[in-house]
C-alpha cells in the first residue's frame, strides 16, 4: 500500500493569552511526501515539530485542514481507505479495562475478522511481540514498556499492509526493542510500507531507508540514509551531540533534500 | 461485509459495557439505592409510612437520580477512560459513526442491567414482604429504564458535538427542561411565549410522559403491557431521532483535535 502526503496542512485549536481569544496554531505546513510498498522511511524533528501531527493525519484520526493523506491513491479518511493498516498512537489509548488477549481480539474484529480469526490473529500477534505471559492481564495494569508493546501489537493484527508508527520504541527494554525492530523489519521485507517516527540515530539506521527531518510542521530535509550519512562523518556537530547522527541532523538542519 | 459491521459493532458495545462496569460506577450506584431503601425502611419503622410504599418511593427516586447521574456521566464521556472513541478504533476500517453506535449499545445495556437490578429488588421486597404486584413493579421498572435510554441519547447527542463537561452540563440541562416543559400545562404559559413552549414540548424529552404510577400499572402480568405500548413506542422515535442527529454530526467531530476519549 503506497502512503503519501499530499500537501497536508493541519493547525491546532488554541486559546490567547488570556484563554478567551481562539486562534489556530500551526503543526503542519504543506508536507508532501510518498513512500513506497516494502519501504521503511522515518520521520524526525524535535520535540514539537509535526511528527505525531503528520503521522495522524496519514492514519486518517485527524482530519486535514487542506491537503490530502492517501493510502493506496484513496484519502485515509475514508473507512475502505484504513483497511490493512496499523498504527501506533504516540499515547497508548487502548481501552485498558481489557485484557491484552480482548485488547488485541477487538482490534481484529476492528480490522474485519471474524471471531475465530480475531483469536487467531490475536495469539500470532502477541508471540510476534512477546506478549503470551500478559494476555490474561488488564491493559492498564501493565508496565509502560508493555503497554508499549500492545500498541504495537494491536497494530500487527490482520497482517496489515502499512504500518505508521509513533514513537513505537518508547519505553521498551533493550531485548523488547531488538524484537520490536526486528519485526518492523520483517513487516517491510513482507511488502508492508512502514512511517515511523524514531528519536535516536542507532534504530533510525537500524530501521529506516530513508528520512524526513521536520522542523516546525516543514520538510527541512529528506534522503536515503547513505546521502544523510555524510553529515554523519563530515560534520564536526557529531562530536557534540555524543556522536548520535541523527541529533547532529537535527541540529544542522540541513540534508539532501 | 454486513455481518463483519455487526461484529464490530457488538464488540464496541461489548467494550463499552466492560467499561461501564470497570468504572465502578453500576456498583456505586446500587449501593446508594439498597442504602436509600434502607433509609426509607428506618423512616416505615419509626411508623412515618404503610405498607412498604415509602420504601418504594424512595427507592424508585433515589434509582431514578442515580440512573440520570450514570446516563450523563457515561454519555457525555465524562466517566470513561481512553476507549472506542481513541486512536486505536479511529484508524480502524471502520466509520465513526459505527463506533458511537456501539458505544451507545454498551451503555444502553449497562442502564438496562441497572435498572433490572433495581426493579429486581423492589420486586422480591414487595412481594415479599407486602404482596404488591410484581408485573406493576417490572412495568415501573421498564419506564425507568426508558426515562434512563432518553437521558442517554440525549447525552450522546451532546457528546457529539461538545467536550465531556460541555457535554454533560448542556444533556443534564436539557433533561430537566424536558421533565418541566412535559409537566407545564399550554394554557398557563403567555401566548408569546406559546411556540417556544410547543417547540420545548417537542424537542425536549417528554419524561412525564414516560412515567405511569404504580397504581396506574395493573398488578397483572397478562394486563400491563398494554399500557406500556405508548410509552415504549414514544422512546423509541425520540431516542432513534437524537441517535440519528448523533450519528450525523459525529463524524466530522471525532476526527477533531484533541483526540475525543470515551
Amino acid at each position: 500500500m503506497e502512503i503519501r502526503a499530499r500537501s497536508l496542512t493541519f493547525s491546532y485549536p488554541a486559546r490567547g493569552p488570556r484563554g478567551l481569544l481562539r486562534r489556530r496554531r500551526s503543526a503542519v505546513r504543506e508536507v508532501d511526501f510518498a513512500v513506497a510498498p516494502g519501504e521503511v522511511v522515518s520521520l524526525a524533528g524535535r520535540n514539537g515539530s509535526g511528527k505525531s501531527t503528520t503521522l495522524r493525519l496519514l492514519a486518517g484520526v485527524l482530519r486535514p485542514d487542506s491537503g490530502e493523506a492517501l493510502l493506496d491513491g484513496v484519502p485515509a479518511l475514508t473507512t475502505a481507505a484504513r483497511r490493512g493498516l496499523g498504527y501506533v498512537a504516540e499515547a497508548d489509548d487502548f481501552p485498558g479495562r481489557l485484557t491484552v488477549r480482548q485488547i488485541l481480539g477487538y482490534a481484529a474484529v476492528l480490522a474485519g475478522a471474524g471471531p475465530g480469526r480475531a483469536r487467531r490473529e490475536a495469539r500470532i500477534a502477541a508471540e510476534a511481540t512477546g506478549l503470551e505471559e500478559w494476555l490474561e492481564t488488564p491493559g492498564e495494569r501493565c508496565s509502560r514498556g508493555v503497554r508499549r508493546r500492545i500498541s504495537l501489537a494491536q497494530a500487527l493484527v490482520g497482517e496489515p499492509t502499512a504500518l505508521i508508527l509513533d514513537e513505537p520504541l518508547t519505553g521498551l527494554d533493550p531485548v523488547a526493542r531488538g524484537r520490536a525492530v526486528r519485526v518492523i523489519r520483517e513487516a517491510a521485507a513482507a511488502g508492508a510500507t512502514i512511517v515511523v517516527s524514531l528519536h535516536d540515530g542507532l534504530t533510525t539506521d537500524a530501521l529506516a531507508d530513508r528520512l524526513i527531518v521536520l522542523e516546525d510542521g516543514v520538510i527541512t530535509a529528506a534522503g536515503p540514509l547513505g546521502e544523510l550519512a555524510a553529515i554523519r562523518d563530515g560534520s564536526a556537530g557529531a562530536s557534540h551531540n555524543g556522536g548520535d547522527w541523527l541529533a547532529c541532523v537535527l541540529d544542522t538542519g540541513a540534508g539532501p533534500s | 461485509m454486513n455481518s463483519l459491521r455487526l461484529g464490530a459493532l457488538a464488540a464496541t458495545a461489548a467494550v463499552t459495557l466492560r467499561g461501564f462496569f470497570g468504572e465502578r460506577s453500576l456498583l456505586v450506584a446500587l449501593a446508594l439505592f439498597l442504602g436509600s431503601i434502607g433509609f426509607a425502611g428506618t423512616l416505615t419503622d419509626a411508623s412515618l409510612g404503610h405498607g412498604g410504599r415509602l420504601e418504594a418511593d424512595v427507592g424508585w427516586v433515589a434509582a431514578e437520580l442515580l440512573g440520570w447521574f450514570l446516563a450523563v456521566t457515561h454519555g457525555a464521556g465524562l466517566a470513561a477512560r481512553p476507549g472506542v472513541f481513541g486512536s486505536f478504533a479511529l484508524a480502524r476500517p471502520v466509520s465513526a459513526g459505527l463506533l458511537l453506535g456501539g458505544r451507545f449499545l454498551g451503555i444502553a445495556a449497562g442502564l438496562l442491567l441497572y435498572a433490572g437490578s433495581v426493579t429486581m429488588v423492589l420486586v422480591i421486597w414487595l412481594s415479599a414482604g407486602y404482596g404488591a404486584g410484581p408485573a406493576a413493579v417490572l412495568g415501573t421498572g421498564w419506564l425507568l429504564f426508558l426515562r434512563l435510554l432518553a437521558v442517554l441519547a440525549v447525552a450522546t447527542l451532546f457528546m457529539a458535538v461538545a467536550r465531556p463537561a460541555v457535554a454533560a452540563t448542556l444533556a443534564a440541562a436539557f433533561c430537566v427542561g424536558g421533565w418541566f416543559a412535559g409537566n407545564l400545562a399550554p394554557e398557563l404559559s403567555p401566548p408569546a411565549l406559546r411556540p417556544l413552549s410547543v417547540l420545548a414540548k417537542h424537542l425536549l424529552p417528554n419524561f412525564p410522559g414516560l412515567d405511569i404510577p404504580l397504581a396506574g400499572l395493573a398488578a397483572g402480568a397478562a394486563e400491563a403491557p398494554p399500557a406500556l405500548y405508548g410509552p415504549t413506542l414514544y422512546a423509541t422515535l425520540y431516542v432513534g431521532a437524537m441517535l440519528l442527529a448523533a450519528l450525523a454530526a459525529f463524524p466530522s467531530t471525532a476526527r477533531r483535535p484533541p483526540a475525543r476519549i470515551s
